[in-house]
């Protein structure tokens, strides 16, 4: 039979026999022939009710019920275990495999970022006069040099021998970063900036009328850490809120990237 | 005041203990609903074996899902839908078989009457307990229950077994009110005729 036959003539004399939502009033309710079918519903209704409820269900089958809800639990820490196992040696695989990628994609870039360094023709910088050898003189003044205040914990660079190297930062630095300084002694500042940016190429320099000064150029990440560092431990303040912060600087990872670093040196009032 | 026994536990507080980890309890819910549980399967299936396996099956599928019942619904109306399911998958399984069904021995050589098989309810149906006190017009009723559309057969089970109403057989067998209607409606109707036939009523 069909979901699809005519719709029964007593279907909303059958829903006001069962007290739910019907279109039949009481008036249509007492009509002789409705009286007469809901009479037959009401008969037909009570031997269902009657002969559904005579099956009785064997008393044995709580106990059988009970032990197999014992027996399914006995089997569900099987069960999760193997999932568990499955899931771990998924999650292991996939360590293994970020790890070794890593571990290439770091090798690639030290490579590329040493090739680069050997063959990039290297232009005029805007502010720079130096003829000696720049990559020599960075390590020089940043490295060689270092502040006494330095703590060496400041900076971390991966894939350097830094005695910091195990504690791996987590968080890159962005592709642009601008920073505006606070200075007591700008002209002090910038020409430390010109003595820790010389080896840089593409550096432009803007000087307003009232004598603050803004360098754009760009850098490795792990150059941009070692300036801010170094700035922050000369007494100058960092009043934008961009990574990377002289404080900071735990968290960030430097693998090598490029990043335009725009600089303000602005004067202490 | 003294804590209450399982027995006087009701099903929500029963659930509570179990998913605070009385894991035992459960038996307790067994205990109360395994009989109406099984009223529902056989009337679905009409036959013992098949009830007593669906009701097996559907208290171990709530046993494993019980910590995630939220009690949205009655624990009952949950029961009445996870057993209606497990019977009605196991009607459709037995129909496609064919299997525990065993053609009447009336029935033409091809099996056909019309354009219906002729089954025999299986050696092992159940033979209600106090048959011999229905009269007349219930055992004709028990006969046709078992041949109108199994459509029509669940909804006026669940609907006079327990007195359901529409919202709660909707519920039961994830239909809208106005098929539970109109099915409440036909199935009535069908038996009606059939019984007028045999001027039953």
């Amino acid at each position: 039979m069909s979901e699809n036959e005519v719709k029964s003539e007593f279907e909303e004399l059958s829903a006001w026999l069962d007290n739910e939502d019907s279109t039949l009033n009481e008036e249509q309710s007492k009509l002789p022939e409705n009286q007469q079918v809901a009479e037959d519903f009401r008969k037909i209704d009570a031997a269902i009710a009657k002969v559904s409820a005579t099956p009785q269900a064997p008393s044995h089958l709580v106990d059988k019920i009970a032990a197999r809800c014992k027996e399914e639990s006995k089997t569900e820490p099987i069960q999760f275990s193997r999932h568990f196992y499955r899931i771990a040696a998924i999650v292991a695989a996939c360590l293994v495999i970020a790890v070794i990628y890593k571990n290439e994609k770091q090798t690639d870039e030290n490579i590329s970022q040493i090739t680069d360094r050997d063959t990039k023709p290297k232009t005029v910088p805007v502010m720079s006069t130096a003829k000696e050898d720049k990559t020599e003189k960075f390590d020089k003044v940043l490295r060689g040099n270092p502040s006494p205040a330095t703590p060496s914990g400041d900076i971390n660079l991966i894939g350097t021998n830094d005695k910091n190297e195990t504690n791996i930062a987590t968080v890159e630095l962005e592709r642009e970063i601008k920073h505006v300084w606070i200075s007591d002694n700008p002209e002090k500042t910038v020409k430390l900036l010109r003595q820790l940016t010389d080896k840089i190429n593409d550096m432009e320099t803007m000087i307003d009328p009232k004598g603050n000064t803004t360098l754009t150029m760009t850098l490795i990440d792990k150059e941009l850490i070692e300036i801010v560092n170094r700035l922050s431990k000369e007494g100058n303040d960092l009043v934008s809120k961009q990574l990377p912060q002289p404080k900071e600087m735990a968290k960030i990872e430097a693998n090598g990237k490029m990043v335009k670093y725009t600089i303000s040196v602005i004067r202490k009032n | 005041m003294s804590e209450k026994t399982a027995s006087e536990m009701s099903d929500l507080e029963i659930i509570e203990s179990f998913k605070a980890g009385n894991r035992d309890i459960y038996t307790e819910l067994i205990s109360r609903h395994y009989n109406k549980a099984y009223q529902i399967a056989f009337g679905i299936l009409r036959q013992n074996e098949d009830a007593e396996e669906v009701v097996q099956d559907s208290f171990v599928k709530m046993h494993k899902v019980l910590d995630d019942f939220r009690g949205d619904s009655q624990f009952t109306t949950w029961m009445y839908r996870i057993v209606t399911n497990y019977a009605k998958n196991k009607y459709r399984w037995n129909k496609r078989r064919g299997a525990k069904q065993n053609v009447s021995m009336n029935a033409p050589v091809d099996g056909k009457e019309g354009s219906k098989l002729v089954l025999d309810l299986p050696g092992s149906e159940m033979n209600p307990q106090g048959g011999s006190e229905f009269n007349e017009l219930e055992k004709g009723v028990y006969k046709h229950l078992k041949e109108i559309s199994p459509l029509y057969r669940e909804v006026l089970i669940l609907r006079n077994l327990d007195g359901l109403s529409y919202e709660e057989i909707a519920s039961i067998l994830d239909c809208k009110i106005g098929t539970v209607k109109s099915r409440i409606a036909r199935g009535r109707d069908e038996l009606r005729r059939r019984l007028k036939e045999e001027d039953l009523i």
